[in-house]
């Protein structure tokens, strides 16, 4: 402590280039660290009928204590959630729609998350399943060197099931597969971007200097 | 925390900090003293950038503010430099919103202008010249001060904010009121430093009075 006081309280020119020399240090280590604007975020995708998310502040730990609540496409409420220790939810959807996903916790944070409905369509398959147009598969090019089209139908059959469940268990592989190929986008995202940040400066300085014209352009 | 997001606070809070920020910038601007605009545009650009970078501390993420040199520094200018930061940050970050824009500029500016209309006389000794320059150790403990009373202070107006708005009920806001307090120690040692140095280097930014101009001088 008496240390510090000496070091602040010294007269300048001996104490400058320590000063200069912190100054210089903290520039240095700013840009190494990746940097994260303070806010609450959710991610979430679906597996099958299931929505699995996360509430995390970006760049920090898991939003342990938020609140989650899904609406639906009428702005209705239809599940209130607490995520588990690693900020993680679990939701099973009742209709392939597009879902809100509001997280709170209640000090002022709150992030947002929209699943589009497409995501959700594989794991609620319609009525009457798509019928595979018999012209596609006869259109398919004539050339002998074309690598032969697989027929999904045919292929179904041969794991034994319907054409409608293998699409759904493709989707949902494929969902699990690009799962966190989305999350580090959604993570990328909070990152801050430094040409925002000097553009943000620009503006401040700019406005600053508009400011001055204006007044000196009065007087 | 000081930065609210749109959708958290109920309307009558948003519409009543909107107002009141308009009447604050409107008495802010009258005063305007250009030659203290550089200076507001250097702490609004070190505001902006500093509160935006998060310092990951255990499960949560804490940014420092500021405020306390802002008013210490500029007094009434501190509103227009923290509305300008905080819009900019809202529009190119995401932190914090637009529609909240008036209460986070409230909660942030007010404890500023306490600091500048009750603290900067403290720093000013009698006389004028360097005879008015306060010693450094009386600028760091009033730079101490400042820091920790404008950041607990803009606690408590975030807690008053979501407690009017029912997000918060009774027990949470004393949380938040409390979570404050070891940011508000961050911010009295960085702010007593900020102003120790200045003091020495460049004291006509703390507003002590400048030397007359000896006559006959071109300048």
């Amino acid at each position: 402590m008496n240390r510090l006081m000496k070091l602040l309280f010294e007269p300048p020119c001996r104490r400058r280039g320590a000063y200069s020399l912190l100054a210089l240090l903290w520039l240095w280590l700013l840009p190494t660290s990746a940097l994260y604007a303070h806010n609450l975020r959710v991610f979430a995708t679906a597996e099958g009928a299931w929505i699995q998310g996360q509430v995390y502040y970006a760049g920090g730990g898991a939003a342990h204590h938020a609140q989650v609540h899904i609406y639906d496409q009428a702005n209705a409420v239809v599940a209130e959630l607490t995520p588990d220790a690693a900020g993680e939810f679990r939701w099973q959807a009742e209709a392939p729609q597009s879902y809100r996903i509001v997280a709170d916790t209640g000090e002022g944070h709150r992030g947002e998350w929209t699943l589009a409905a497409s995501e959700l369509a594989s794991a609620f398959p319609s009525p009457e399943p798509i019928l595979q147009s018999p012209s596609a598969a006869q259109t398919s090019p004539s050339d002998d060197d074309a690598p032969a089209v697989l027929d999904p139908k045919s292929a179904a059959s041969a794991i034994g099931c319907s054409g409608a469940a293998l699409d759904a268990r493709i989707e949902q592989a494929l969902a699990r597969q690009l799962r966190p190929l989305r999350e580090d986008l959604a993570r990328a995202e909070d990152r801050l971007a430094l040409r925002d940040l000097l553009g943000g400066i620009g503006w401040i300085f700019g406005v600053t200097g508009l400011a001055l014209w204006w007044r000196g352009r009065r007087a | 925390m000081a930065h609210i997001p749109d959708g958290v606070l109920a309307a009558p809070v948003l519409i009543g900090g909107g107002v009141v920020t308009l009447g604050l910038l409107t008495v802010a601007l009258r005063r305007l003293d250009d030659q203290a605009l550089p200076q507001a545009a250097v702490l609004s650009a070190a505001f902006f950038v500093i509160s935006l970078i998060s310092i990951p501390i255990g499960m949560t993420s804490v940014h420092l503010l500021l405020n306390g040199l802002m008013g210490l520094l500029l007094g009434w200018l501190a509103v227009p430099a923290i509305l300008i930061a905080l819009a900019l940050q809202a529009v190119f970050f995401g932190h914090g919103g637009l529609l909240s824009l008036g209460v986070n500029t409230l909660n942030l500016a007010v404890p500023a202008l306490l600091c500048g209309v009750l603290l900067r006389p403290w720093l000013h000794a009698r006389g004028s010249g360097l005879a008015a320059r306060p010693s450094p150790r009386r600028a760091f403990w009033v730079g101490a001060l400042a820091g920790f009373v404008a950041t607990w202070l803009t606690g408590l107006a975030v807690a008053l904010a979501l407690l009017l708005s029912g997000q918060a009920l009774g027990f949470a806001a004393r949380a938040i009121a409390l979570a404050y307090v070891p940011l508000a120690g961050l911010e009295a040692v960085i702010t007593a430093t900020v102003l120790a140095f200045l003091v020495r280097v460049e004291p006509r930014l703390l507003g002590v009075p400048q030397e007359a101009e000896p006559e006959g001088t071109d300048t």
